[in-house]
């Protein structure tokens, strides 16, 4: 634990004064929460559009009831991942980039230290970004239903440290591209195409059983689709749980992703 | 004995085709301050980004203090290598600072080096605001931390005017009177004549030399030598016991003997036999036209 504390210490200080860093967390957490509070209203609307014109009543989903609201908010928070992701990518790429890698190894860094220093602030960040999902989902769903204890501290808050390991997977995926690309801008472009189109051709390209366990496939399987009233009316019925072998895959790529940003800093001159 | 502080052995270094370092051995004492002299491109940096792990090595091996590099050594060593890298949104202290945690040096030390290298009236200021002198004195204020006992320094007077170069090379004197072990990289002749006891120079990543800097110095020495009568004189010195070789240049025996020479010997000697000399001056060549005779550059007789 000291040895974590010790390896994070530097890294506070690297964020602490870094204007850059506040300005994108403040939009970035100023958007979620601002989304995460609008959406009924987004959906009411969309919804009472719709009423007018369908000649089958559509009713006004629930959103922020408990214990729905709990899946509901960490599955629209997972659409604005990529900020955070961006996040890391200037974090790290910055490192070679002011080629102070370099200077943090000659000066004793060891790359394990260092290593636990980035994957611990990757850690606190999604711990973090989970932690104010949390928050927000518990107020919008204190103002609009009514309190239930039962109904609240129901099965379904586990979607929240869930969502971490989403954003924790998703943030690891991104580091990989940094570390191995060292240049902010097209490691932004990589891991864009890569997340958004090409893991897609491949998994529709790949045998289910093997295109299933590919990072960013798996991340997606960890919250499901909530499952409203709208989509059973439709006749839709999405699995409710997280897929436990989502799980696993994304614990798996967690460990080797680490393993190979290690043999990455340990093979490469800085 | 001894205790060597750092051994190398056999290392080499290409990129591609182009051989940085080849087959270099060296050795480094404690309490040296050694001069690692070539000119750009020669390997230099090459060799010390891989004594501080930043370069990893085709073959060869080096050891500090006798064992295999490690975070712990490196903990030892302060260096700078190439430019200065800091975060430019930092100021010079919490830049500093990083590299105090990193070391296990107290924080308080940064206002210390900051001092020595006189940017603490500007210790508050961003590093992106720095010039060029600046950083490179930052560089060495990070190296500082901590009172390290091998200070690596690579072309530390990079970018500093007259004054700042004179401020870091009694700098370097200060710290290596206090008994640190020095290892300075530089391209500038003079100031690792000024300043280092032992000197190891490269050419295309080869060592052509290492040595003491005072016998390698000694034995470039000249005894210019002139009297009224030259031939007498001539045939005198060529009895002279320690005599190795002589030329004479517009009427001046230009001298040069086994070992140190010494003028009052010679004059002595001269007088002894009713040679009076006219002219009598000990010659000593510079590091710089040593290292130009040793490159093989042409300018090699050109001596200061």
């Amino acid at each position: 634990m000291k040895k974590i504390l010790s390896a994070l210490h530097p890294e506070w200080i690297k964020i602490q004064k870094y204007r850059t860093f506040w300005i994108l967390t403040g939009i970035y957490a100023a958007t979620l929460v601002l989304l995460l509070f609008s959406l009924q209203e987004i959906l009411s609307n969309s919804s009472a559009n719709v009423n007018n014109k369908s000649s089958m009543p559509i009713p006004t989903i629930p959103f922020y009831v408990f214990p729905g609201v709990w899946q509901n908010l960490t599955y629209i928070a997972g659409y604005l991942k990529i900020f955070p992701a961006f996040l890391i990518i200037i974090l790290i790429t910055n490192e070679f980039t002011f080629k102070t890698l370099k200077q943090q190894i000659i000066s004793g860094t060891s790359i394990t230290e260092f290593l636990i220093g980035k994957i611990g602030l990757i850690f606190l960040l999604s711990v973090s970004v989970a932690m104010l999902v949390g928050i927000s989902a518990f107020i919008a769903g204190l103002i609009q239903s009514k309190p239930d204890f039962n109904q609240i501290f129901s099965t379904k808050l586990y979607f929240i440290p869930v969502h971490a390991l989403e954003l924790f997977t998703y943030l690891m995926v991104a580091a990989s591209f940094a570390f191995l690309l060292k240049r902010a801008g097209i490691t932004v472009i990589a891991f864009l195409l890569y997340s958004l189109i090409l893991e897609r051709i491949l998994v529709f390209k790949l045998p289910w059983h093997i295109g299933k366990f590919l990072p960013i496939e798996a991340i997606g399987h960890l919250i499901p689709v909530p499952n409203t009233q709208i989509m059973q009316r439709f006749g839709v019925s999405f699995n409710e749980n997280t897929s436990m072998q989502a799980v696993f895959t994304c614990f798996a790529w967690i460990i080797i992703l680490t393993l190979v940003i290690y043999g990455l800093l340990k093979k490469r001159d800085l | 004995m001894e205790e060597n502080v750092l051994e190398i052995e056999n290392l080499s270094k290409s990129y591609g085709k182009v051989k940085a370092v080849s087959g270099l051995s060296l050795t480094i004492s404690k309490g040296q301050v050694f001069g690692l002299l070539g000119p750009n491109g020669s390997g230099k940096t090459t060799t010390l980004g891989i004594v501080l792990g930043a370069t990893l090595p085709q073959s060869g091996d080096f050891r500090w203090f006798g064992k295999s590099l490690s975070s712990k050594s490196l903990k030892r060593i302060g260096a700078i290598l190439e430019h200065p890298n800091f975060y430019p949104y930092l100021s010079a202290t919490d830049n500093l600072r990083i590299i105090a945690q990193i070391r296990n040096v107290q924080e308080s030390d940064t206002d210390r080096v900051l001092r020595m290298t006189g940017l603490f009236d500007r210790r508050k200021h961003h590093f992106q605001t720095y010039s060029f002198g600046m950083k490179q004195r930052l560089a060495i204020a990070s190296a500082m931390l901590g009172n390290p006992e091998v200070l690596i320094l690579d072309e530390p007077t990079n970018g500093l005017d007259p004054g700042g170069i004179a401020e870091i090379r009694d700098l370097i004197t200060h710290i290596a009177s206090e008994g640190a072990t020095i290892v300075l990289a530089s391209h500038l002749l003079d100031e690792v004549q000024k300043v280092c006891s032992h000197v190891a120079v490269l050419q295309r990543g080869e060592k052509l030399f290492s040595g003491n800097v005072e016998e390698v110095l000694s034995n470039t020495e000249t005894l210019l030598i002139a009297s009224d009568d030259l031939i007498k004189l001539e045939q005198a010195i060529i009895n002279y016991p320690d005599y190795l070789s002589h030329t004479i240049n517009n009427g001046i025996i230009e001298l040069k003997t086994n070992g140190v020479c010494h003028p009052d010997q010679v004059n002595q000697y001269l007088s002894n036999q009713d040679i009076f000399c006219s002219h009598l001056s000990l010659r000593r060549k510079t590091l710089e036209s040593y290292f130009l005779e040793l490159t093989g550059s042409k300018s090699a007789s050109s001596s200061k």
